[in-house]
């Protein structure tokens, strides 16, 4: 079809769609036709979402779903609001505030992930003349060598033509240990005379140093895969204007949701919804952004945007949205290629979470997407999206909060019927959650973002409104990794609001009961307020499980690798074998059944992969039906690097290989159930020992 | 429920609405008027008792005016005990005569108190003041002390008066404004009434219905006159001989001893032609009875009547611009004075299509005056509308003597009707210990507006509670020039009755007594391009019977039919979600309970589309439709009566009346069929989901490519 007439079917389609959806929108109805649109409309969705699983549908139901949605913003705006001067009246803007927010991150939400960018690999040139130099940096500045060490030595082993890669540890923390580690594994160091800026200034501070074309960033405790590089940087040379390339941020260990309430690897964590679908689908228009670490930058186009922002806490979105403003493109690629340490501790999260939200909020205050050049409207929509979404603190704690008005103090915030909120409201949510589902299931299940904003909605409402009106406060804290927790404890310090919030929506649920057993309140406006109660006390529940800390006793978890391996024993009698799992510390391996060997006899280790073999000395601690046990003695620095490269730098390392199960919203709000009230049974049993002071996220540095 | 929660607070909280003194009740009177019966319930004795801190109570009630009274008495029924408040008498006085003084040892279950007849007239005033040991401030009692009274009734006992022959005396001897609730005015026609004289009986019907404003019946006489007072149209010499009376002259109006019955009088209308009929009755509808005196006249020609506009009539307020409260009956004096609660009323008529969709509510700036003296509390004043509660003023800086407040209120679209009652309920905490020196006012200031300007004319038909409150569309143009009237043949004076009676109302709503533009019996006249009001059932009416397949319910002499109306667009029916076969299998289970109902049934007109046709069917007054009906939806398309019950359902398809834009009328459309809106959501989703996924497509092969877009 000529694209004249291609575009004109286009707008004709476009138009008469619009014309029915905004039909669909403003047409009053009474409750009753209400009711029965509602149902028609998600008999239909359901049915549709059954039969096809194309695209087409899926774009079908995120249109139904924002329609049915602005339907009901559209009764909330025409019907519900009064003007009569009463604190009812003042609440109800309250709720309709946050609702609307909500309504505008739905929206957001559903145009970011409309579309993943299926990006691949660009292959390099033959001729690694042509390959670009790059320089890789790994800023540290509190973390234990012993985290730091495995992420120097996987740099130091990325495939890259020598003479065109260099590694450099910038030390803030000016350590001794960390000169002279930097020296033996031939990597260079770099420390400044100040701390300003914290981990921009840093960067900074290097990148004054070092004439990289290209620069590759890693967080201290990010171990890169061997192919790194070769993966990455293909796109440099297609697309001279390409700015970064972003890669996931993968965690080999169990943040505190997944340990808390034993979700590891049985769902998806926090992160796998943003890089395995946000991020990949920002980069369809071209917004993917800098997360600080996994990520391979251009210096020109880093030189040309005043270099890593200082602006903020966040300093890599801010660095990328400085550079698209520069006209410069940015690319997310969803290979993991590094792997890192969760957060150690509910307190650690949380703490970086809030730097997270400050800076996002900084972010949309000085730098706001929407405002100032060079963006195209999908980027500013997109980044829009990125940086409102940590304003949910305060909607959070409303919609927390909203239901008890009525049980408790006999406040109506919302001007209409209450069957007339339901008939509107209930297509609205229903809706949503089944579209979320299907967009972003494989990735998040339903309901889990309700309990991990949840968590963290009170700790960031003040930072990010704080950001809002005085964006310069607050600093740069430092989140802690690699430590372990000894024993189980409540982490009171962090539960504690959310124990007030519990405590109100119970009194709420029980205000309410009371009142329909005296038949001193409203049938309806109860009823709906209860069940409002009853879902924010099973969210609620969960939040204060994940404040149960497991115990966790590996410094270094194991991580599950299967490679052809040799044992050396100590008579020199060498057996096959294969591991199963591998740690820095020691490793587990499948040998022959018959094998016996005493615990603590010493060995030695060869591991066969992609890198050079060199025997590591081990001890076994213990041994049986096939499965040896071994702790590794003391290693060289080559050793060490073997071991690094065997466990974290197999280009497959961290390649998924399972597909996750779909998404089913019942079952996911039921595990959210039997996971928050089974974990506070377990606490209630276990009687926990008083609250452990746990040190909270480290102190902030000034930027 | 929460209004109704709000309207039970301010039920408990407020004091009474009126004194009864203000609020003058129209009491009952016996079937044949000889004996009077005037309850103090009636004349609202139960809101005056509320919180009342007066010691005086007074009650203004009437006589008839063409009776004399020969006897009179009052009963009264006491508490038992008695409210423990320091009663010591109660003293009675009629018309400021003391008529008793009951010491409290006589107050006992029931006591009852002869009244000389002499003192009473046709306008009276009861008094009662309770005399108490526990006087407060200001000669003020316990509220509790008049709860002492639970009930009593004035009885009088009349006789006749002989009235002059006077047509000003008119609508006398067959209503009295005053006392008469409903009346019943006999009317005699031909023996085969003209179209012509029907029209012409509708029209004086129509000036009883307007200038009494009470439930009227026209029991119909065909050729013979009943031995009552009676209306007689006459529109030839040969009519008028047949009825015994004088043969007419040119057109005339004479009030008339009855020939055959001593003491009753005759209205007679006539002409030699049906023209000069037309002309005598034009007369009395034009220019009222009182511009006549003596008994009778010979009418010159009446000025040819304004052509009538679409909702306007002079008992409705015009839409189209704001309504000023000033300019309602009463508006610029609504006030209520003194510290015993009270209530401020405006009532006014909007046009019935006036049409608010699809805004909820209309906005009502309120604005008030308070005057209150020194150290005396702010009043509670809390709105309604129609019943329903809007809200309660807030409180105002009493900085001044005089302090004026604004508050927009909100008044949902449901609520508005063709007859409006906006209350302001003033209520004064703790009355009984204020004495002051100078008297409270509240003020509802007449530049208050009702904000309706932006609103149009436009009405979901059929609608039967419209119909019944306020005759619409009928009533759309008053003078009734769009209105056809299709009876039974033979004709039937209980049918005639009927009509009659709805036209009075009718006149009553609009303050135009109109003449239809036809009134026959011609199975054709179905053809003409009018609503139509359609009296029979299918076995006397050819029309009722052609288009019976069109309506809710059929009736075919004692049966009535129920059924699945016939559509041109039946498919559209399935979109309603089941709202029609839900309201007919309601009918089927409701209607079985009800003795030989009257029906009202409402449908588009077959041929015409956006008229509406009513066929009425039964026996007895229009007022047995008038009043709360049973029903589910807001609107009706049948309405049956039976034994003072009335049950409303929607059973047939929807149609509107008016014009609407092309958008407005979309929405319209789709709201009545809620399940369309389902088709065309998804296809409107479907047709952006297409360009989104293509969109999507080539935005992906774009950045993928080299040198793709940004």
């Amino acid at each position: 079809m000529p694209r004249p007439l291609r575009l004109a079917a286009r707008a004709a389609l476009v138009l008469a769609g619009a014309a029915a959806l905004l039909l669909v929108v403003v047409t009053p109805l009474s409750l009753r036709d209400q009711v029965l649109f509602g149902a028609g409309v998600l008999l239909a969705a359901l049915a549709l979402g059954r039969m096809h699983r194309g695209r087409v549908v899926t774009l079908a139901m995120v249109l139904v779903s924002i329609t049915v949605s602005t339907r009901y913003l559209f009764w909330r705006f025409t019907v519900t609001l009064s003007s009569e001067p009463r604190i009812e009246t003042a609440l109800g803007i309250v709720l309709l505030c946050a609702e609307l927010y909500a309504y505008g991150m739905l929206l957001l939400g559903d145009l970011q992930v409309l579309q993943r960018l299926p990006r691949k690999p660009a292959p390099l040139p033959p001729a690694t003349t042509h390959w670009p130099t790059v320089d890789v940096f790994i800023p540290t500045y509190n973390e234990p060598l012993t985290v730091v060490r495995a992420t120097v030595l996987a740099a130091r082993a990325l495939d890259w033509p020598e003479g065109k890669l260099k590694v450099f540890l910038l030390d803030d923390g000016k350590r001794d240990a960390f000169r002279a580690f930097a020296a033996q594994a031939g990597v260079g160091y770099i420390v400044r005379p100040d701390n300003r800026h914290a981990k921009a200034g840093n960067l900074n501070y290097a990148l004054a140093r070092t004439k990289g074309e290209l620069v590759a960033i890693f967080d201290c405790d990010h171990v890169p895969v061997r192919s790194f590089l070769q993966l990455c940087c293909g796109w440099f040379l297609r697309d001279r204007k390409l700015a970064l390339v972003q890669t996931p941020h993968h965690f080999y260990s169990p943040d505190p949701f997944e340990r808390n309430l034993d979700t590891f690897h049985k769902l998806p964590n926090e992160g796998e919804l943003f890089y395995g679908l946000i991020q990949p689908s920002m980069d369809t228009w071209n917004a993917a952004f800098f997360c600080g670490s996994c990520a391979v930058l251009r210096r020109t186009a880093l030189e040309e945007a005043g270099g890593i922002a200082t602006d903020t806490v966040t300093e890599d979105c801010h660095t990328a949205l400085r550079m698209q403003r520069h006209g410069w493109n940015t690319a997310f690629l969803d290979v993991t290629q590094a792997a890192g340490l969760a957060t150690e501790s509910l307190s650690a999260h949380v703490g970086q979470r809030i730097r997270w939200a400050r800076g996002m909020a900084q972010i949309f205050r000085i730098d706001n997407p929407l405002l100032g050049r060079g963006l195209t409207l999908m980027q500013r929509l997109n980044y829009l999206g990125s940086t409102a979404h940590f304003f949910y603190g305060l909607p959070r704690l409303v919609f927390l909060l909203a239901p008890i008005c009525y049980p408790l103090f006999g406040l109506h915030i919302f001007n209409a019927l209450p069957l007339m909120a339901v008939a509107f409201g209930l297509p609205h949510l229903l809706h949503s959650t089944m579209t979320s589902s299907r967009l972003a299931g494989s990735f998040r299940r339903s309901f889990w973002s309700e309990v991990y904003e949840t968590c963290l909605a009170l700790y960031i409402a003040l930072p990010t409104t704080v950001a809002l009106f005085m964006p310069s406060k607050g600093g740069f804290n430092v989140t802690a990794k690699g430590g372990r927790i000894e024993q189980s404890y409540f982490e009171s310090g962090i539960a504690r609001p959310y124990l007030a919030l519990v405590g109100l929506n119970l009194a709420g649920l029980l205000a309410g009961l009371y009142r329909l057993w005296s038949g001193t309140g409203e049938l309806d406006v109860l009823l709906v307020n209860l069940i409002w109660c009853g879902y924010n006390l099973v969210i609620l529940a969960a939040t204060v499980a994940v404040a149960w800390e497991q115990r966790q006793l590996r410094e270094s978890p194991r991580v599950a690798v299967q490679l052809p391996a040799m044992l050396q024993l100590a008579h020199g009698r060498t057996v096959r074998a294969r591991s199963v799992d591998l740690a820095r510390g020691g490793a587990g391996l499948t040998v022959p059944p018959q094998l016996h060997v005493a615990v603590g006899e010493r060995l030695s280790l060869s591991l066969f992969g992609s890198f050079d073999e060199l025997p590591l000395p081990a001890q076994v601690i213990d041994c049986h039906a096939g499965v040896l046990r071994l702790r590794f003695e003391a290693l060289s620095i080559e050793e060490e690097s073997v071991l690094v490269q065997a466990i974290f730098c197999r280009a497959d390392a961290w390649v998924r290989k399972d597909v996750p199960a779909p998404d089913q919203p019942l079952v996911a709000f039921g595990g959210i159930l039997y996971r928050g009230f089974s974990n506070l049974l377990q606490m209630l049993r276990a009687r926990p020992p008083a609250p452990k002071p746990v040190p909270l996220p480290a102190p902030a540095i000034s930027p | 429920v929460r209004r109704l929660l709000l309207l039970a607070c301010v039920a408990a909280c407020s004091r009474p609405p009126l004194p009864a003194a203000e609020a003058p009740a129209l009491p009952e009177a016996s079937e044949d008027g000889s004996r009077l019966r005037v309850s103090l319930a009636a004349l609202g004795l139960r809101e005056a008792q509320q919180f009342n801190t007066q010691p005086t109570l007074s009650f203004p009630f009437f006589a008839r005016s063409d009776r004399v009274l020969t006897a009179a008495s009052l009963t009264l029924r006491f508490a038992d005990p008695l409210p423990q408040t320091g009663i010591e008498a109660l003293e009675i006085s009629v018309n400021q005569e003391k008529v008793a003084r009951l010491p409290a040892s006589a107050l006992r279950q029931e006591v009852k108190i002869p009244i000389d007849a002499a003192i009473i007239g046709d306008k009276n005033l009861l008094t009662l003041r309770l005399s108490t040991d526990r006087e407060g401030v200001c000669g003020k009692i316990s509220p509790d002390s008049w709860r002492a009274i639970e009930s009593g009734e004035v009885l009088m006992q009349s006789a006749p008066l002989p009235l002059p022959d006077d047509l000003s005396l008119l609508p006398l001897p067959f209503v009295d404004r005053h006392f008469d609730r409903e009346a019943s005015v006999p009317m005699v026609l031909a023996a085969e009434p003209s179209p012509a004289e029907l029209a012409s009986a509708s029209k004086l019907a129509g000036w009883f219905g307007l200038d009494t404003g009470v439930a009227l019946q026209f029991p119909v006489s065909l050729g013979a006159l009943p031995d009552r007072s009676a209306v007689v149209l006459i529109s030839s010499a040969r009519e008028a001989a047949a009825l015994g009376l004088p043969a007419p002259e040119g057109p005339l109006l004479q009030m008339m001893a009855h020939p055959k019955a001593p003491g009753r009088k005759l209205l007679v209308a006539s002409g030699r032609t049906p023209a000069e009929l037309e002309l005598a009755v034009s007369a009395l509808a034009q220019s009222g009875a009182a511009a006549f005196k003596g008994a009778q006249v010979r009418p010159a020609a009446p000025l040819p009547p304004a052509r009538a506009v679409p909702d306007e009539a002079p008992r409705w307020v015009r839409a189209g611009r704001p309504l000023r409260l000033g300019q309602v009956p009463g508006g610029e004096a609504l006030i209520h004075t003194g510290l015993e609660g009270g209530k401020i009323a405006a009532t006014f008529r909007l046009p019935p299509d006036l049409w608010v969709w699809p805004d909820e509510f209309v906005d009502l700036d309120l604005r008030w005056e308070l005057a209150l003296p020194p150290k005396v509390p702010q009043p509670r004043l809390d709105v309604l509308m129609n019943g329903d509660y809007l809200g309660r003023l807030r409180q105002l800086d009493l900085a001044g003597g005089e302090v004026r407040g604004a508050e927009k209120l909100r008044i949902h679209r449901s609520k508005l009707r063709g007859f409006n009652e906006l209350v302001v309920y003033v209520n004064y905490a703790d009355a009984e210990r204020i004495c002051a020196a100078s008297t409270a006012r509240v003020q509802i200031l007449p530049e208050s507006t009702l904000r309706i300007e932006k609103y149009g004319a436009f009405a979901p038909q059929p609608d039967i509670e419209s119909f019944v409150d306020d005759g619409f569309p009928f009533t759309r143009l008053a003078d009734l020039s769009e209105t056809g009237v299709v009876l039974s043949a033979p004709l039937d004076p209980g049918e005639l009755g009927l009509l009659f009676s709805t036209l009075a109302h009718f006149a009553s709503v609009t303050g135009v007594a109109g003449a239809p533009a036809f009134v026959g019996v011609d199975e054709a006249l179905g053809g003409v391009d009018k609503d139509l009001l359609i009296f029979g059932d299918a076995q006397r009416n050819g029309l009722i019977r052609r288009w019976g397949d069109r309506m809710p319910l059929l009736p075919s002499g004692e049966a009535m039919i129920l059924q699945a109306p016939a559509q041109e667009k039946a498919a559209l029916a399935l979109f309603t979600g089941g709202r029609g076969l839900h309201e007919l299998g309601r009918a089927r289970g409701l209607l079985a309970a009800l003795q030989k109902p009257s029906v009202l049934v409402a449908f588009e007109h077959p041929g015409r589309p956006g008229r509406t046709a009513v066929v009425l069917s039964g026996a007895g007054s229009f007022a047995q439709f008038r009043g709360f009906a049973e029903g589910e939806l807001p609107r009706g398309d049948l309405l049956a009566a039976s034994e003072g019950r009335r049950m409303r359902f929607l059973i047939g398809p929807v149609y509107g009346r008016g014009q609407l834009s092309a958008w407005a009328g979309l929405r319209w459309f789709l709201a009545q069929h809620p399940l369309l809106l389902v088709p065309f959501l998804f296809l409107g989703v479907l047709a952006l989901a297409l360009v989104l996924r293509a969109t999507l497509d080539e935005r992906v092969h774009a950045r993928l490519s080299v040198g793709g877009p940004r």
